[in-house]
């Protein structure tokens, strides 16, 4: 192409009056150092064909090649193989043949043969016939731009996916928070239910007192029947008191403040004692109750704090025993003390032996036996704070086998 | 002349107390300890009580179950039946299970008599 068809070619633009006025600079050499000294922009020509035809200082920068290197050479250079293989540049010199303009970003290829992202517009040049002469190309280096856009694509993606997962924690402990609220009012729904069992006989006996009061007749009733009214009182108190002490043993157990007194004791004499003191439930529930202990088993323990384990398990096989012989064995296994109460009674399903140590979780959860539902869970804590362990296990036959190992300790 | 009423009540020292105070006000007690022997103890006796007293949760067969028991038997269908329970809101359901009358515990001594005294004479 002839310096004159380029001048025809390109739309010159308003006239400025100062440079024109400057003597022996011609418009055509303006408007080549125009061109020429544009360094953020590659300007270009390619002959009908796509055979570059000149180069500016913007070219020589995004793509690295010398006017002397790369005029006379194809355009097609600067595309990537893939663009080659389906014979984009041809395409695109036929789309701006046809509609006079092309314009697609896209990689192109420096002369080092690094890829960068271009904006590529190529426009049509036609003669006075309106023939198709060349092709201006005009090239941005946008690789910063799709940078950015890509760094900030992934940050949103990143977001959404930690928002997505943050969501998803939140929705998982919001229902967690929901159980937690669920078994707490439950939980508060038996502890009212079981305060208020043991305030029946005290209220009544105490109305009743104030009654036989008022209509003198109190001091007609035998002397063993005022005895009983006020035992009866006493054991309603003692109820009351175990519930609130369970209710407060929780509340330790929750602050972590539960803490033990160990000292040399003698597990044999508390299972001893405590068969003892249950004669007369023993005898209510009909349950016979075997136990088989050493005359005398001593370790290190908190007394008063496996008293209360076995006490719970003791109470527990006859209260779900129903009236069927309970199994109870002390024995020495090793280096540790190992307690087993069997019961015969309704027994626990396999699926919820891990749950019956669980707080507020009560084997029968329809209720037709009350309890706070906290005594295993409150032995569990106990002997895991003497480094021991508790399991249940289902009986051959039908019933519960609950099994306390403890480690006898340094007193051993 | 003070009619029969059965108490029907796990807790033995409800069951006790209850038992020796309506006693002592001279009515007739039958006392069981669950469903069942409340269903035994009906069989057995020569004339139905006059009333039921029925606690609500107890082992072996519980009050609500005892008193549809009871419903599908026409001996005993028509004994009036009061529900016992330490548990709030339970008007409703012991009303339509077809008890006359729910008493929450702790039980209130005089309401205990006013309401044994209307079924079972004073």
């Amino acid at each position: 192409m002839s310096r004159e068809t380029l001048k025809k070619s390109i739309p010159s633009g308003p006239r400025r009056r100062r440079t024109d006025d400057v003597p022996g600079v011609q418009d055509e050499e303006k408007f080549r150092l125009l061109v020429g000294s544009v360094r953020d922009y590659a300007i270009f020509l390619l002959d009908r064909d796509g055979v570059v035809e000149s180069w500016n200082e913007g070219a020589e920068r995004l793509k690295g090649y010398s006017a002397a290197e790369i005029v006379g050479k194809h355009f097609s250079t600067f595309y990537t193989p893939e663009d080659l293989a389906r014979d984009h540049p041809a395409d695109e010199l036929r789309i701006a043949r046809a509609e006079g303009r092309y314009e697609e970003e896209g990689w192109r290829i420096r002369k080092d043969g690094t890829r960068f992202w271009a904006n590529v517009i190529i426009t049509a040049l036609r003669g006075d016939g309106g023939e198709v002469i060349g092709f201006a190309k005009v090239t941005r280096d946008l690789t910063e731009r799709r940078q950015a856009d890509e760094t900030l694509r992934l940050a949103l993606e990143n977001m959404e996916r930690s928002v997505d997962e943050r969501t998803g924690e939140l929705s998982a402990v919001n229902q967690k928070l929901r159980e937690a609220v669920r078994v707490r009012d439950e939980f508060l729904s038996i502890a009212s239910h079981e305060l208020r069992t043991p305030l029946t006989p005290l209220k009544l006996q105490i109305q009743l007192l104030a009654h036989q009061v008022r209509s003198r007749a109190l001091f007609s009733l035998p002397e063993e029947r005022i005895v009983r009214m006020a035992d009866t009182c006493e054991r309603s108190i003692a109820r009351l008191s175990a519930l609130v002490d369970n209710l407060l043993d929780v509340s330790r157990l929750e602050t972590g403040r539960l803490r033990l007194d160990p000292a040399r004791a003698d597990l044999a004499a508390i299972l001893r004692e405590l068969i003892d003191r249950y004669g007369d439930e023993i005898r209510v529930s009909g349950s016979a109750v075997r136990v088989e202990a050493p005359p005398e088993l001593w370790g290190t323990f908190d007394a008063l704090r496996i008293e209360q384990v076995f006490t719970n398990l003791l109470s527990n096989a006859l209260k779900y025993g129903q009236g069927g012989a309970i199994d109870i064995s002390l024995a020495t296994v090793g280096d540790r003390a190992v307690l087993r109460v069997r019961d015969r009674g309704i027994g626990i399903d396999a699926k919820d032996h891990a749950r019956v140590f669980d707080r507020f979780e009560r084997v029968d959860a329809e209720g037709s036996i009350g309890g706070l539902g906290l005594g295993l869970y409150i032995s569990r804590q106990i002997v895991q704070a003497h480094g021991g362990s508790i399991r249940v296990e289902n009986a051959p036959d039908r019933g519960s086998v609950f099994a306390v190992a403890l480690p006898l300790g340094s007193g051993a | 002349m003070k009619r029969p009423l059965l108490l029907v009540e796990d807790d033995p020292e409800i069951r006790g107390l209850l038992v020796d105070l309506l006693s002592d006000e001279g009515y007739p007690v039958t006392a069981a300890a669950n469903g069942r022997e409340a269903l035994d103890a009906l069989a057995a006796a020569p004339e139905p009580p006059a009333l039921a007293l029925i606690d609500r949760m107890m082992p072996v067969m519980d009050g609500l179950q005892l008193r549809a028991q009871m419903q599908g038997q026409s001996r005993f269908a028509a004994i009036p039946t009061v529900l016992l329970s330490a548990s709030a809101d339970l008007a409703g359901q012991a009303a339509a299970a077809g008890f006359v009358e729910f008493m929450r515990k702790p039980i209130d001594l005089s309401s205990l008599l006013a309401l044994v005294a209307r079924y079972c004479g004073a």
